[in-house]
């Protein structure tokens, strides 16, 4: 989604006014008159500074363009399935991985993912692609730099 | 000078080399491939070097990142798009030069400029840092907070086109520093109570976020297909370059001189340098209307500068803790993760670590000639590697890139929202770079404002009465005031786009 300027502005003056409303309770420090809500709210401040001056540059520069213009890609179903899979991919991964194990669901993500891109017709060399990136990031992950990935349901062993 | 030698025996053992080597090669793949540029190979390596001690955890990064600024010139040179930021100023040129049919001269005189702005670099870097430390020792938390506003104003203010932009990216990253438990109060902040959040946004799944997994969304969503490279192979490249540099040996050293001194100012890096350099060249130059048509002239300025640009980052990063791009911004971050205090105190505590730095600055530069001749004759091959394959799969090592750090699948989750946001926010022209100098400097900024506020007692003009801290906010509060010089630096850039559409 590319936007005007304004619009981005208006955003982020809103952001700007939330975190002073989520810094309402924050505590002060004894013997002051602020705590931990100062700066945070320092930076609301600023950040609604930004968005006035956002607004200001995209109404004069707006010359009756569209305030809001979607990206070129989201006319192309297959583009806008790639920007959906590529973070299904990762939420699939976040979800299942601990039940798993990461060597089936990183080559689960990695085959779906290239399947997806190369075409289907690719498969085998996909496969190929997948058990090998896998192999090597657990290896190299795993095995050399001793990171805990998960096992799952498959068996736990060494090389 | 005994230092040095420590230090030498620090890199010259067989892991930190091997550890250079490795690097070194994924450096010139990173910065060869379009999109994949020096801070994103910078913010892939860090998982890697997270498990290895700060010696060749440092190397790595210095390495990697002075062979990505060479190799952006490859695809700037053969494709017309710049591989790194930093190439960006004389792509154009370039290209220029190899339809004129001198492919091998722009390489060769790139590779070399690059190795000799690279030298100068690190000269600059070893002899400037010892000395300017020894004067930071002085600095109190007033100084501090002036010298953190100071890098980050030029961050936002340089970074881009709207100053308003790189102030509210610049905000963002400070405002994920705050999350977590205060260090003031003790009290938990946009914790929303997640107990996963308490201890703060981790900087490394968040950086792995901004500058890879937004640059993969915006790969799979590329409508427009990758150009692809013509049939050619890749001659001698030395043939006549030692005449170019002979004949153009003052812009060799002003593009050095110029690269380092940009470098240093915080918030500037390499990209920045090379552009500087590239117009200075033209303005200086005895034949200003050969620039643009293939003339050698200003990549001789511009390709030494951004790597001498490199060694520049390095020094405020070093001596302040203040970083000078978003590169030292995440070495800043590893240096925290390691356990060590970036700043003058570090020359005290652990001098052979930073003479290390400045080892392995000179090593990467030696190296950079061979295997940077390797990558100009594999250009053809590493050009080729398809997107299809390499995305899913630098995907995947981002996953568990972010997962390892601490071993938890939540990292992965800040990796995921703050790539979707960072794509959205970079779609629509906010700067990245500082968010994460916000994110690095975040937690001392805020703490070293809170304690000159509890030692101002709420008097502001405390934060002038020393007098280095005086200068230093006065020199703060210009930048804020006058954005002249950003002002004349688009000047350039715009003029520069205008010749470049002719």
């Amino acid at each position: 989604m590319k936007v005007n300027d304004a619009v981005s502005g208006v955003i982020f003056i809103l952001f700007g006014l939330l975190i002073f409303y989520l810094t309402q309770d924050f505590p002060i420090m004894p013997g002051q008159k602020y705590g931990a809500g100062l700066f945070p709210r320092l930076i609301g401040f600023i950040m609604c500074l930004g968005g006035i001056a956002l607004i200001v540059r995209g109404v004069k520069t707006r010359n009756g363009a569209p305030w809001v213009v979607v990206m070129d890609w989201v006319s192309s179903p297959r583009h806008v399935t790639s920007f959906f899979l590529v973070i299904g991919i990762l939420i699939f991964y976040i979800l299942i991985s601990d039940l798993l194990g990461f060597i089936p669901t990183a080559f689960i993500c990695l085959m779906i993912l290239l399947v997806w891109l190369r075409g289907s017709a690719y498969w085998l060399s996909s496969a190929a692609i997948a058990i090998m990136t896998t192999i090597v990031i657990q290896q190299f992950f795993g095995e050399f730099l001793r990171v805990p990935l998960p096992w799952g349901i498959v068996p736990i062993f060494s090389w | 000078m005994d230092l040095f030698i420590v230090a030498f025996q620090l890199i010259f053992d067989p892991y930190v080399l091997m550890v250079i080597i490795f690097s070194g090669a994924f450096g010139l793949f990173m910065g060869a491939i379009p999109g994949l540029s020096a801070t994103m190979a910078t913010a892939l390596l860090v998982p890697v070097t997270f498990f290895m001690p700060p010696v060749p955890a440092l190397a790595a990064i210095v390495t990697a990142t002075a062979m990505a600024i060479f190799s952006g010139d490859l695809p700037g040179a053969l494709l017309r798009i710049p591989g790194t930021p930093a190439s960006a100023a004389y792509t154009n040129e370039a290209f220029a030069m190899t339809q004129k049919g001198q492919a091998e001269l722009v390489l060769g005189t790139g590779l070399l400029s690059a190795v000799v702005g690279g030298m100068f670099g690190a000269v600059v870097l070893s002899f400037s840092a010892p000395i300017l430390a020894e004067f930071a020792l002085k600095f109190s938390s007033f100084e501090y907070f002036w010298l953190a506003s100071l890098g980050l104003t030029c961050a936002a203010f340089i970074s881009t086109d709207s100053p308003a932009k790189g102030l509210i990216s610049l905000m963002i990253g400070l405002l994920i520093a705050t999350v977590g438990i205060d260090g003031m109060t003790g009290f938990p902040r946009f914790t929303f109570g997640s107990v996963e959040l308490l201890g703060g946004i981790n900087f490394i799944p968040a950086m792995i976020g901004m500058f890879a997994m937004a640059e993969v969304i915006r790969s799979v969503t590329a409508v427009k297909p990758p150009p692809q490279i013509e049939q050619r192979t890749i001659g001698n490249i030395f043939a006549g370059v030692g005449k170019v540099l002979y004949r153009y040996k003052v812009n060799l050293f002003r593009g050095s001189i110029i690269g380092v001194l940009v470098g240093a100012l915080p918030g500037a890096g390499s990209d920045i340098a090379a552009w500087i350099a590239y117009a200075t060249s033209k303005k200086f130059s005895k034949e200003p209307e050969k620039f643009g048509t293939g003339h050698v002239e200003g990549i001789v300025d511009a390709g030494s500068s951004n790597n001498a640009g490199l060694g520049g980052t390095w020094v405020p990063a070093l001596v302040f803790g203040i970083p000078g791009d978003s590169i030292t911004a995440i070495v800043i971050g590893v240096l925290y993760v390691k356990g060590m205090n970036p700043g003058p105190t570090v020359f005290l505590d652990q001098p052979e670590l930073i003479y290390a730095v400045f080892v392995s600055f000179f090593l990467a530069n030696l190296l950079l000639l061979p295997l940077g001749l390797v990558a100009i004759k594999s250009a053809k091959q590493l050009l080729r590697v398809p997107r299809e394959i390499l995305m899913p799969v630098i995907l995947m090592f981002c996953v568990v890139g972010t997962f390892a750090i601490n071993n938890t699948v939540f990292g992965v989750g800040i990796m995921l929202v703050l790539g979707i946001v960072a794509y959205f926010l970079e779609e629509n022209d906010f700067p990245i770079a500082p968010a994460i100098l916000g994110l690095v400097l975040g937690g001392l900024l805020e703490q070293s404002f809170m304690t000159s506020m509890i030692k101002a007692d709420g008097n502001f003009y405390a934060f002038f009465e020393r007098p280095v801290s005086a200068v230093l906010g006065i020199v703060t509060i210009m930048i804020w005031l006058s954005p002249q010089l950003v002002r004349i630096y688009r000047k350039i850039r715009r003029a520069h786009a205008l010749n470049s559409k002719r």
